[in-house]
């Protein structure tokens, strides 16, 4: 599992999507990684938050498992340095998984972080088809955004 | 608290002020043009609105020059208590880079997009790409209210 422990520090909050030279270095691999074609989940999560656990226990890895196509990357956020990486395996986190830590994430790229855990789906090179940014996202939520986020409508 | 950046027009001050009010509110951005839009009116909103009546439902008409779209909505049953605003800008006609891609500092780069807000203001859930059903509307209401 590749674990990248960057800057906790946040700066102030870009405009949506832009690059800009404030961005952590978090923030920039996110940004490069949804900016890629294909499908993106980043999932912002807490070891010590009850609701990050229940997703997990619900078989979060599954979702992963079954989409090998999509990216997912996983942002451990106000938990200071620790990325929780133990905690994913122990849920069956597949290895391909991006880990991510920034304990200060209340914006992150210009969005801000109310509520933990967050999930945002990007799609059309860096655009942000879905954010769920509170509660939890079920599995079934979460399936059926991929699917939306991989459908071609028939406008843009 | 959700970034949403100062009202700009009539439209986005509606909203601007809609969502900060305690309760559960599903904003709808679309056009009487876009064939998704349309396509998500006959997949039950009208019903949703009617079923979930401690929400407020409003709907933005998006790069249609400013139009309400008033009357298509009134055709798919859309009920009167629901707010009707047109946010100005370019048309379907116009290229698309010169289409406005936010909407109170957060991105619209899609209709039908919605929108659904809680807590005086946080952005629960968006859906910014293809088309809500009226199941997804609902859960998405539902775990909008639940006190997780």
């Amino acid at each position: 599992m590749r674990v990248l422990l960057l800057a906790l520090a946040l700066a102030a909050a870009p405009a949506w999507g832009q690059s800009d030279p404030d961005l952590t270095d978090v923030e920039q691999t996110v940004l490069d990684t949804v900016s890629e074609e294909g499908i993106h989940v980043v999932r912002f999560w807490a070891p010590w938050c009850g609701n990050s656990m229940a997703e997990l226990r619900a078989g979060l890895a599954e979702v992963v498992e079954a989409h090998p196509d999509v990216t997912f990357t996983f942002i451990t956020i106000r938990n200071g340095v620790e990325s929780g990486e133990s905690t994913l395996q122990r849920y069956g986190i597949p290895d391909r998984v991006q880990i991510l830590v920034q304990h200060d994430a209340s914006d992150f790229l210009g969005q801000s972080i109310s509520w933990t855990p967050t999930t945002w789906l990007f799609n059309r090179g860096g655009k942000l088809a879905y954010a769920f940014n509170y509660g939890e996202v079920s599995n079934a939520m979460l399936t059926q955004a991929i699917a939306n986020a991989q459908n071609e409508w028939h406008h843009d | 608290m959700t970034n949403l950046a100062s009202p700009r027009t009539d439209a986005e001050r509606t909203v601007h002020d809609t969502v900060q009010a305690d309760g559960i509110h599903v904003i709808v951005f679309w056009a009487a043009w876009c064939g998704n839009s349309i396509s998500q009116l006959k997949r039950g909103l009208a019903d949703a609105i009617r079923q979930h009546d401690d929400v407020t439902f409003t709907f933005v008409s998006m790069w249609d020059e400013g139009q309400t779209g008033e009357a298509t909505l009134r055709e798919h049953g859309i009920p009167t208590r629901a707010q009707i605003v047109g946010q100005p800008g370019v048309g379907e006609e116009a290229p698309k880079e010169d289409r406005e891609m936010t909407f109170l500092g957060l991105p619209v780069t899609w209709i039908p997009t919605t929108w659904v807000f809680n807590r005086n203001g946080e952005l629960a859930t968006a859906f910014n790409y293809g088309e809500v059903t009226k199941h997804q509307l609902d859960r998405a209401i539902r775990g909008a209210k639940n006190s997780w």
